[in-house]
C-alpha cells in the first residue's frame, strides 16, 4: 500500500477529534507480514482508550503525553520518530517530537521497570489458562522492549525484530516470539518468560499472589506492572486508563 | 435563588485543595456535583472532610459521582476490580490500605468505616430546585426530563456541550474534564469539572447568586 492509500485507510478507520495521524511498525517500515497488524497513532485532544477496526490498531495519545515522553527518552518515541509515517500532522508534531527527544544516559532504570513487572508472567498453566492470549501478550511486548532497549544501548535504534535480533546476537528472542505468536500454548509461552528472568537476571519464582493483589500492591512503585496487569485481568478489554511509560 | 451557595466540582482525592476551597465557603449552602474519590492519592482524606462537613453543616449536599458508583458496584460485586483500577479506584484502595494480601475487595470493604460506606450509599444522584438542577453528568439532552440515576450519574451526555443547546433552567455539572483548567460556561450550562485530581487543574466552585468561580 502506498502512503495515500494509508492516508485513505487512517480517515476511513478514525473515530472522534484527531490532531494528527502516523503510521508505525511493519507497514511503516515496510517489512510487514500477510498477518501483521496495521499499527497507526492517533494524536487525540484529550486521553482516549485504543480500539481497533479489523487489523487496524489505534492507539491514542495527547500531544503533550508524546512530548512529555520524548523528553524521558521513551524507547516508544525513540521507535516513532525512528519509522514512522506521518499520514496527517498539520502541525508537525513528529518534528516536535524529534526535537524534543533526550536520549536516557542510562537504561539501566528501564530494566527494573521490566524486572519488576515480570511477576505477572511467572505463573503456572492454570493461571495461564484463565487468560493465554493476555498474558502471551504480555510476555511478548516485555521480551520486544528487553530486546529493543539492549539494541538501542548498542548504538542502533532499530525496530525490525530480525534486525534487533542481529544488533544484540541473540536470535533466541526471535524464535521464541515467533513460537508463541503461531501456537500460543503454555510451553512457548514459558520458553519466553524463561529468557524474560534470564534477560533481566532475576531468578524465576512463580508469583503466589492473585494478579489484583499484585496489582495494588506495585501501585506507586511499577507503573508499567500495574498498566500490564490491568490489561491481563481486562482479558483484552480495552479500558480507559492514563498511560504511564516507563522512563527509561 | 436568593440563598448564597456554591456548587463544588469534582475533587478525586485531591484533600488539599478541598480544605481550601471549602475554607473559603464558610457562610455558603453547598451543593457536590460528586467524585470526591479515586486518582488523587488523599480519596480518604477527602470523604472524611466531606462527611464532617455534612455533619456540622447538614443542609450540605452530596450528590453521587459515577466513581462513588464504581466503588459501590465493587463492593456489590457488580464492578470487576479491573473498571474499578480503570477509573484511578488503586489510589482510593491505597488510601485506606498501604498492602493488601488476599481478597482485595474483602480488605478494602474492612478497611473502609462504615460511616464512609453509609455516605456513598446516602448520596443523591440529583439536585433541583425551581431554577436549576445539579446532577454530576447533566441531563440527557434527547429526554432531559429523565431523572434516572443512569442519566444524572453514569452516562456521558457529550450533546450538552453542543452549540444550542439551551436548557429551560440552569442545569450544573461535573464529569467532563475540562482542559485549560476552565469550567465550561454556556447558555444555562456550566461544567464545573476542571481536572482537579485528573490532569492537575483547579477545584472549582460555582458561586450562586453572582454566576462567579472561585478555585483552588
Amino acid at each position: 500500500m502506498s502512503t495515500a492509500e494509508f492516508v485513505q485507510l487512517a480517515r476511513r478507520v478514525i473515530v472522534g477529534p484527531c490532531l494528527a495521524t502516523f503510521l508505525y511498525g511493519s507497514y511503516a517500515r515496510g517489512d510487514f507480514k500477510e498477518d501483521s497488524d496495521i499499527d497507526i497513532i492517533q494524536v487525540t485532544p484529550a486521553h482516549s482508550a485504543p480500539y481497533s477496526a479489523g487489523k487496524v490498531n489505534i492507539t491514542c495519545y495527547t500531544r503533550d503525553q508524546l512530548l512529555r515522553l520524548a523528553e524521558a527518552g521513551s524507547l516508544f518515541v525513540l521507535h516513532l520518530i525512528s519509522e514512522a509515517v506521518a499520514l496527517d500532522d498539520p502541525a508537525h508534531l513528529l518534528d516536535a517530537m524529534k526535537s524534543a527527544y533526550i536520549h536516557p544516559t542510562s537504561y539501566a532504570p528501564f530494566y527494573e521497570e521490566l524486572a519488576g513487572a515480570l511477576p505477572i508472567v511467572a505463573i503456572t498453566q492454570t493461571m495461564f489458562d484463565d487468560a493465554p492470549l493476555a498474558y502471551a501478550a504480555t510476555a511478548s511486548y516485555l521480551l520486544r522492549s528487553f530486546a529493543y532497549a539492549k539494541a538501542v544501548e548498542l548504538g542502533n535504534a532499530t525496530f525490525a525484530m530480525e534486525d534487533v535480533v542481529k544488533v544484540i546476537g541473540d536470535n533466541r528472542v526471535l524464535v521464541r516470539l515467533r513460537s508463541l505468536r503461531l501456537s500460543i500454548d503454555y510451553r512457548a509461552f514459558c520458553s519466553v518468560v524463561e529468557l524474560l528472568f534470564e534477560f533481566a537476571h532475576r531468578t524465576f519464582l512463580y508469583r503466589t499472589e492473585a494478579l489484583d493483589v499484585f496489582v495494588v500492591n506495585s501501585y506507586g512503585e511499577c507503573d508499567l506492572a500495574v498498566v500490564l496487569g490491568l490489561r491481563v485481568l481486562s482479558k483484552g478489554n480495552l479500558f480507559t486508563y492514563v498511560f504511564l511509560e516507563p522512563k527509561s | 435563588m436568593t440563598r448564597a451557595t456554591a456548587i463544588v466540582g469534582d475533587i478525586h482525592g485531591e484533600a488539599g485543595q478541598l480544605s481550601e476551597l471549602i475554607g473559603a465557603l464558610e457562610n455558603r449552602h453547598i451543593i457536590f456535583v460528586g467524585d470526591y474519590i479515586n486518582r488523587g492519592s488523599r480519596s480518604r482524606e477527602t470523604l472524611e472532610q466531606v462527611i464532617e462537613l455534612k455533619l456540622n453543616r447538614p443542609e450540605t449536599i452530596c450528590l453521587l459521582g459515577n466513581h462513588e458508583a464504581a466503588l459501590l458496584g465493587y463492593f456489590a460485586g457488580s464492578v470487576e476490580f479491573y473498571e474499578l483500577a480503570g477509573l484511578g479506584g488503586i489510589a482510593t484502595i491505597r488510601s485506606y490500605l498501604s498492602r493488601v494480601s488476599g481478597d482485595v475487595r474483602e480488605e478494602l470493604f474492612l478497611a473502609m468505616p462504615k460511616a464512609h460506606r453509609e455516605f456513598l450509599q446516602s448520596c443523591p444522584s440529583y439536585f433541583e430546585s425551581e431554577d436549576m438542577i445539579v446532577s454530576h453528568c447533566g441531563v440527557d439532552p434527547a429526554n432531559p426530563s429523565s431523572r434516572e440515576p443512569v442519566d444524572m450519574v453514569m452516562t456521558r451526555h457529550e450533546e450538552l456541550f453542543r452549540p444550542g443547546f439551551t436548557p429551560p433552567k440552569l442545569v450544573v455539572c461535573g464529569h467532563y474534564a475540562q482542559q485549560g483548567g476552565l469550567p465550561h460556561v454556556d447558555n444555562n450550562f456550566i461544567c464545573l469539572d476542571t481536572g482537579c485530581g485528573t490532569t492537575g487543574g483547579p477545584l472549582t466552585a460555582l458561586l450562586l447568586p453572582e454566576r462567579e468561580f472561585l478555585q483552588r
